[in-house]
């Protein structure tokens, strides 16, 4: 018995029965791979199966010189890398793990961003918005517009619809909002689809009516934290409050009395937030908070290039980004469960049979398909940057207005469908052939803003630098670092 | 300078440039024109046609770099990566479509048998497949 191994018995498939006929050979499957460091390569799929192989197995691998008896082998033709005579049936397998995929396309628009004003309290140093005073007029929807958008809504297909409501601050214009969920809510009584409501807020004006009404209709708080007081109050300042008292006060007073679950946070960085990674990730632990979204500045309104003071290259925060990972995995290490959200998100990509419905992770991107914008004013955008870009006066993005255009006008018009059509990244100069294509996505929009194309030029693309660099390091955790993994595969 | 390897040489400078010839027998054009765009933040990059059936790869370094013959190594091993990928995909393009034509189709287009075949006549010869594991070698 070779390696002294003890007998199979006699109701298992004999060994050799599993061996591949060597005189038939292989073939390969459509497959896509990248260098990850000096000495290995990332294999990928069409169905996001993935594999790290040394260096010398791919090379071996496409001249068909692989052993069929190694180890590799056997793993390359588990997960469709390569076929044999025995690979019967791994066409199917494949197509169907595609279409699995691709489910998230079939479900169509489920987001819908309604700006009910654009008016702000906050005076935050990077608003991408290109927020206005909290008592300028003209800058508040109209329910005429709001009915037309809730209408609009109720034609998408999709079988959850999450409507959520972003600023300016929103809740300035609370009276608009409790008329906005009580029309959607009498529809629903029909249409019965699955809603959800979401209020993206700084948080200074929860009151006891906002959060009885929220508890209520189940309204969930998106909110941003940039960090500890000095901080958050550099990036985020008011001329009226202090900023960071009312945000952790309103965090506490959402979590104590509509649940723990009721309210997430986004930490946006900026050039001073560079320093501080793990003081961040603590002010998050501190106000009981189990996961942070590190976002990178966006390219719009105050934030758009240029200003010296905020922006950074993408290396820096790429060394950012890691370390506050680093320290959020030795906080889980010890016992303290908590998530990077953006990591969680490529996560689910990588090691799940699903998609996502994240915008900027789909081919095609999600612009229209996955999430769609009403603004202040009836235009109606492909997502929340178009508008950021519309109010910087490029009006690139703006598919339509509530008052003349109808879903057929707008789903169907030239200007969503070619911008579809150059963001299927399975078509696009470098991702084409890119091992990370399958957990990667699009941005057209913000392509667009840095570099002049929807496409965008992806050698010199900050997006492709960012996504590369974070997909990279997740992969070499998983593969390198067994402690790191188990925690990364628990986020999913 | 001069530096031979299989399939290319780094055979001179060229003003602040350098110049890499490939073999047109070992690496096929697209396969140069594709490194050649993914290094397109490095380099200006000037494809030309070269004598005895090679092609000519001009780079010239945008901002100045410590160390460019290294950089030209990485580009000569990413035209080395995007010729694997050109014949992954010249071996697999066929698959791949009758892949995705089989994802999004309503019927079985792998094996349009199945569609009207009638169990009991075993079409896909399971019955035979159990024999054979009842029957170990």
């Amino acid at each position: 018995m070779p390696n002294g191994l003890p007998a199979l018995h006699k109701t298992f498939t004999p060994r050799n029965s599993f061996q591949a006929d060597s005189a038939e050979g292989y073939s390969l499957l459509p497959f896509q791979f990248i260098p990850l460091d000096g000495r290995r390569y990332v294999l990928t799929n069409l169905a996001g199966e993935i594999l790290v192989v040394p260096h010398e197995v791919l090379h071996q691998l496409v001249s068909k010189r692989l052993p069929m008896d190694s180890r590799y082998y056997f793993s390359l033709k588990s997960q469709h890398f390569l076929a044999d005579a025995d690979s019967s049936i791994c066409l199917e397998l494949l197509a169907a793990k595609y279409r699995t995929k691709q489910m998230p396309l079939s479900e169509f628009t489920s987001l819908h961003i309604f700006v009910p004003t654009l008016r702000c309290n906050n005076r935050c140093v990077y608003c991408q918005a290109s927020r206005q005073g909290p008592t300028k007029p003209g800058y508040d929807m109209k329910w005429e517009d709001a009915e037309k958008a809730i209408n609009f809504m109720f034609r998408s297909p999709a079988r959850s619809l999450k409507v959520e409501f972003q600023g300016g601050e929103p809740l300035l214009a609370f009276p608009l909002i409790k008329q906005v969920v009580g029309k959607v809510e009498e529809i629903n009584k029909t249409q019965t689809r699955n809603v959800e409501f979401v209020i993206c807020s700084n948080l200074s004006l929860v009151s006891d009516e906002v959060l009885d009404f929220c508890g209520n209709h189940n309204i969930y708080f998106s909110t941003s934290l940039d960090g500890p007081r000095a901080l958050h109050n550099a990036n985020r300042p008011s001329s009226d409050f202090d900023s960071y008292e009312r945000a952790i006060r309103g965090i506490a007073r959402v979590q104590d009395i509509l649940g723990s679950d009721k309210v997430s946070a986004l930490a946006t960085t900026t050039r001073t937030s560079l320093a501080y990674p793990d003081e961040i990730v603590d002010e998050y632990i501190r106000q009981r908070l189990n996961a942070i979204f590190l976002r990178p500045l966006n390219p719009y309104g105050l934030a758009a290039r240029g200003n010296k003071e905020l922006e950074y290259e993408v290396e820096e925060w790429l060394a950012f980004y890691v370390q506050a990972l680093n320290y959020i995995l030795e906080l889980n290490y010890q016992g303290v469960p908590f998530r990077e959200q953006y990591a969680a998100l490529i996560l689910r990509k990588m090691l799940t049979p699903y998609g996502t419905g994240f915008v900027d992770l789909r081919s095609p991107a999600g612009v229209g398909i996955a999430v769609i914008l009403f603004n202040h004013d009836g235009g109606i955008y492909a997502s929340d940057e178009s508008r950021m870009l519309a109010e910087m006066g490029d009006e690139r993005f703006r598919l339509g207005s509530l008052s003349v255009d109808s879903y057929e006008d707008v789903m169907l018009s030239d200007s969503l469908i070619s911008l579809l059509r150059e963001t299927m990244a399975e078509g696009v100069p470098c991702c084409l052939d890119c091992g990370i294509q399958p957990f990667c996505g699009s941005d057209p929009v913000r392509h667009y803003r840095t570099q002049g194309d929807p496409i965008g030029n992806k050698p010199t693309s900050e997006f492709c630098a960012r996504n590369m660099g974070i997909i990279k390091h997740l992969i070499q955790l998983l593969e390198d670092d067994a402690r790191a993994s188990k925690v990364l595969r628990s986020w999913i | 300078m001069q530096n031979g390897c299989r399939g290319f040489d780094i055979v001179a400078c060229e003003g602040e440039g350098l110049l890499v010839a490939f073999d047109t027998s070992v690496y096929r054009l697209t396969a140069i024109k594709k490194a050649a765009h993914k290094f397109g933040d490095r380099f200006h990059i000037l494809i030309r046609p070269g004598t005895d059936a090679r092609v000519e790869a001009v780079l010239k370094a945008k901002t100045a770099l410590s160390d460019p013959k290294r950089v030209v190594g990485e580009f000569c091993n990413e035209v080395l990566d995007q010729e694997l990928r050109e014949l992954v995909a010249q071996e697999t393009q066929a698959v791949r479509d009758l892949i995705l034509a089989q994802a999004f189709s309503k019927t079985s287009l792998l094996r349009p048998e199945s569609e009207e075949a009638d169990y009991h006549t075993d079409p896909l010869g399971i019955l035979n497949c159990a024999d054979r594991q009842k029957d170990p070698v």
